[in-house]
């Protein structure tokens, strides 16, 4: 019987993959990979983490 | 006995003053956790061992939740008040044995023997482990979405959706942000003021340094510009050149004066605006009721959930315990939650708009400050000029107070006044433009030196609009590029996520269509297909007698469509049962017809040969039926006895053979339920005996529909037989036939008339039948080799039939 995959086994994957994705902003794919994995990807989460990558992003280049 | 497969199975099942069991009673399936039937008559407690197992895994028995049923129905109605329900399971699997308590006052709580039982029900929950008569076709006739989500959540997929619902979620707030909305439009602010200094409307980079450097050339023809850096030194140098002496400080001071003095038509819109975010904050904060109420929301959230999860019996109020209406409570309560969500949707709104007002404000705000410290003040601003700035001013810095009161409470707050100085504010800043003018034809400026000084203005505002706007570009597309990416990886996340599903669904789909055609050989089922259709929706589509047929309800019979549904519960539980090795049966097979239900009993034997099946059943045809079905090495066949208020439910070992049952019925005294079974007993000895002699006219029909013969129809074929081979046609076997034909009668008499109680029948006639079938059977037995004469131990042309030794041939 075939094996079919586990919502969980789907994600892990799915995410390990994203690191790898190099069409994807790698700083989006890290930012999501490390909220998936800590168990925090949530839509506040999120909008949290991307709002530090843009701040960062802007001292980096002001700094 | 199911295989080892490391699934967890049930050894023993225990319950005392649950449902309809008042006293302690056990389904014991050791020492090898045996798959069960359990037969009992409708009413007398057979499901009571499902609710258990259900309550046990789920802490709620839903059929009866939706019939408006609370916790306290779970007790047995007969048992003393204060008394708590108890369910105790043993598990396969060492460690795993389990009491939960049903406590009168309210709750349950768990002894188990190990730490892992927390653990080993979580990793339960959501796996399919129940299918009962009224629930069989839920599933079919779920809406497509809801299918999609029921198979997600039988897969294991609701973390899957939950992952997709955030990253969409982020994706959608992320493009809704004021913050992103404001950027966009000062960028589009900018963008037409470096468009009206281009004149053009598309244009890059090196289309305003090119602007830029023609511009500076002009004013010097030494300047050079061809990169941000040479951009803001030419127009330093230029600034300090026009400041040089007196006369181009002034007029330099004037340039600056009548750029900032247009900021005097930005107060208008901006106040207006203020005052508009007041209105809106106002007329939430008048409901102060409502408001009051957000506070409240998590006691509203956990009565919901002690009212849906019968945490307190209904009819009580779970805050208070008052006597309350509690379906009118929770409606009630849902509809508060609801108003309270959309109060708070509509103040994150104001919120929202008074961030992104509170950063036009401010500049604005210091933009006056700065015309009242400007170093040509004195000539471009009256007495009058200034007091109204200062009012302007005012104002502002009034607003920005008001602004940080919406953002921190949900208090009423006044509404900013409009200054006298709005009303003459456009006057205002017409006569402050034409003093400046004035004042630059007084310094009695060349051509030449207007050019220039215009030109220096010009690049001075070229460079703050050109470096503004890259900045704000800038900032913009770092939040666009993150809602692209975010969009992104949503959409890679939904294929992979869609690729798992239709992964899925094709195995479901490879299952339900093997078991359909296997439940229904004769009725030309094929390509039973779970599909994906739409963004988000599941259908079945499947062949029937070669037409397409989608969704089933189009055209297939109930019986079909509860064979469907029980086709999809066990074509899942097999597969993604990942947890438990045993599955419950709760009179599933009502509206099946006798030829299906043999098909079924095959279907589970076959297809869930290492899986634990609790079978419970109120037919007593099929109860008998599948003792002649499955293996006694694995299965065992108990018996629900007629339920009393005093014992509840009670158990006892079912006979095996009908000969037995019979007799067991007559030790009981009931001779209509022996007179049923003896009515199935000469169909069923018939029936064997057609068989084995391979009855002509009985040939074409096996399997199914040999189920459906009648006894008067296998008694006419196989006298036709005998007669046709002049076989048994002596007095001896004659009498015997006849004796049976007598019995056929006495035995349908009796087995017709069961429920109306009216049978005359005496225990001396069963008693007789039973004698009379067994001379019957004798006639067809070699007292040599002991076995019947059968076509298995005959040549293929012979038309009489022999036995093993030959001694005997019919």
């Amino acid at each position: 019987m075939e094996t079919i995959r586990s919502g969980k086994e789907l994600c892990d994957k799915f995410f390990q993959r994203l690191l790898e994705d190099s069409a994807v902003d790698s700083s989006i794919s890290g930012l999501l990979h490390k909220l998936y994995t800590a168990g925090e990807l949530t839509k506040d989460g999120a909008l949290k983490g991307l709002e530090a990558l843009r701040q960062n992003a802007e001292e980096d280049r002001e700094g | 006995m199911p295989k080892k497969t490391g699934k967890v199975r049930v050894r023993k099942l225990t319950l005392a003053g649950f449902r309809g069991a008042r006293q302690r009673i056990g389904l014991d399936f050791k020492p090898r956790c045996k798959s069960i039937v359990l037969f009992g008559d409708n009413g007398d407690g057979k499901s009571t061992f499902s609710d258990a197992i259900e309550w046990f895994f789920t802490d709620k028995i839903e059929y009866l939740q939706r019939e408006g049923c609370g916790r306290e129905d779970y007790f047995n109605r007969y048992m003393p008040s204060g008394q708590d329900a108890m369910v105790e399971v043993n598990l396969s699997h060492n460690g795993l044995d389990v009491q939960k308590i049903l406590h009168r006052k309210g709750g349950s709580t768990l002894a188990a023997t190990s730490p892992g039982i927390a653990a080993y029900l979580s990793r339960s929950a959501g796996e399919s482990l129940i299918l009962r008569h009224h629930t069989m076709r839920k599933f079919i006739e779920m809406s497509k979405t809801q299918k999609l989500e029921t198979v997600e959540e039988i897969i294991g997929f609701g973390i899957v959706a939950q992952t997709r619902e955030a990253l969409l979620q982020a994706a959608n707030a992320l493009k809704k942000d004021e913050s992103l909305a404001t950027l966009q439009g000062q960028r589009e602010e900018r963008k037409r003021d470096l468009s009206a200094e281009l004149e053009t409307t598309e244009f890059e980079d090196a289309d305003v340094l090119k602007h830029a450097d023609e511009l500076a050339t002009k004013c010097d023809p030494s300047l050079s510009i061809s990169d941000d850096g040479e951009f803001s030194a030419a127009v330093e140098a230029l600034k300090t050149r026009s400041t040089a002496g007196e006369r181009g400080k002034e007029l330099s001071a004037l340039d600056d004066a009548a750029q900032k003095a247009t900021v005097l038509s930005e107060v208008p819109p901006l106040l207006g605006r203020v005052r508009a975010l007041v209105a809106g904050h106002n007329k939430l904060a008048q409901d102060q009721e409502r408001v009051k109420a957000i506070a409240l929301q998590k006691l509203y959230d956990a009565a919901i959930e002690a009212i849906t999860a019968d945490w307190v019996p209904p009819g009580e109020c779970p805050i208070c315990r008052a006597p309350v209406d509690t379906g009118q409570l929770l409606t009630s309560l849902r509809d508060q939650v609801a108003q309270i969500a959309a109060l708070v949707t509509r103040r994150h709104k104001v919120v929202r708009a008074a961030k992104a007002l509170s950063t036009r404000v401010a500049p604005v705000a210091q933009g006056l400050d700065a015309l009242l410290e400007h170093d040509a003040k004195d000539v471009f601003l009256t007495d009058e000029g200034k007091i109204e700035i200062v009012e302007l001013s005012g104002a502002l810095s009034a607003c920005t107070e008001t602004i940080g009161r919406i953002e921190a409470s949900y208090d009423l707050v006044e509404r900013p006044s409009a200054p006298d100085a709005l009303r003459t504010i456009a006057n205002s800043e017409d006569a402050l433009q034409a003093r400046i003018r004035q004042r630059r034809e007084e310094l009695d400026e060349t051509d030449e030196e207007r050019g220039f000084y215009e030109r220096v203005h010009r690049l001075t505002k070229l460079l703050d609009d050109h470096l503004r706007y890259k900045k704000l570009a800038r900032q913009a597309a770092a939040y666009e590029s993150q809602v692209e990416s975010l969009q992104q990886v949503h959409d890679m996340f939904e294929a992979v996520e869609r690729k798992g599903v239709a992964q899925a669904l094709k195995a479901i789909s490879t299952d339900v269509n093997g078991f359909m055609t296997l439940l229904h050989p004769d009725d030309e089922f094929d390509e039973v297909e779970l599909i994906p259709t739409g963004r988000r929706g599941v259908e079945f589509k499947l062949k029937y007698h070669g037409q397409e047929v989608s969704p089933p309800m189009k055209m297939l019979s109930e019986a079909h469509l509860n064979s469907l549904g029980i086709c999809v519960f066990i074509a899942s539980a097999r597969r993604f049962n990942k947890e438990n090795g045993f599955l419950i049966l709760d009179d599933v097979v009502t509206s099946f017809d006798r030829g299906h239900r043999r098909l079924l009993a095959r279907l589970l034997c076959e297809k869930l040969p290492d899986t634990q099946i609790l079978l419970f059943t109120h037919d007593d045809l099929w109860f008998d039926m599948l003792k002649g079905e499955l293996p006694a090495s694995d299965w065992l066949f108990k018996e629900v006895t007629k339920w009393t208020k005093e014992s509840g439910v009670d158990l006892r070992d079912s006979p095996l053979s009908l000969k037995e049952r019979i007799e067991s019925y007559l030790a009981t005294n009931d001779i209509s339920a022996a007179a049923n079974k003896c009515r199935t007993l000469v169909e069923e000895t018939l029936k064997e005996k057609c068989e084995k002699l391979g009855v002509r006219a009985l040939e074409f029909r096996t399997g199914r529909a040999n189920d459906q013969r009648t006894a008067a129809e296998l008694m006419d074929g196989l006298t036709s037989y005998l007669k046709q081979n002049q076989s048994l046609r002596d007095k001896t076997s004659k009498r015997s036939f006849n004796h049976l034909r007598a019995t056929r009668l006495v035995a349908n008499f009796g087995s017709h008339h069961r429920t109306l109680g009216a049978t005359g029948l005496a225990r001396g006639d069963i008693e007789t039948a039973l004698v009379d079938i067994e001379q019957f059977e004798s006639l067809f037995v070699c007292p040599g080799c002991n076995a019947q004469p059968s076509i298995q131990f005959s040549p293929r042309s012979s038309a009489l039939k022999q036995c093993r030794c030959g001694d005997l041939k019919i």
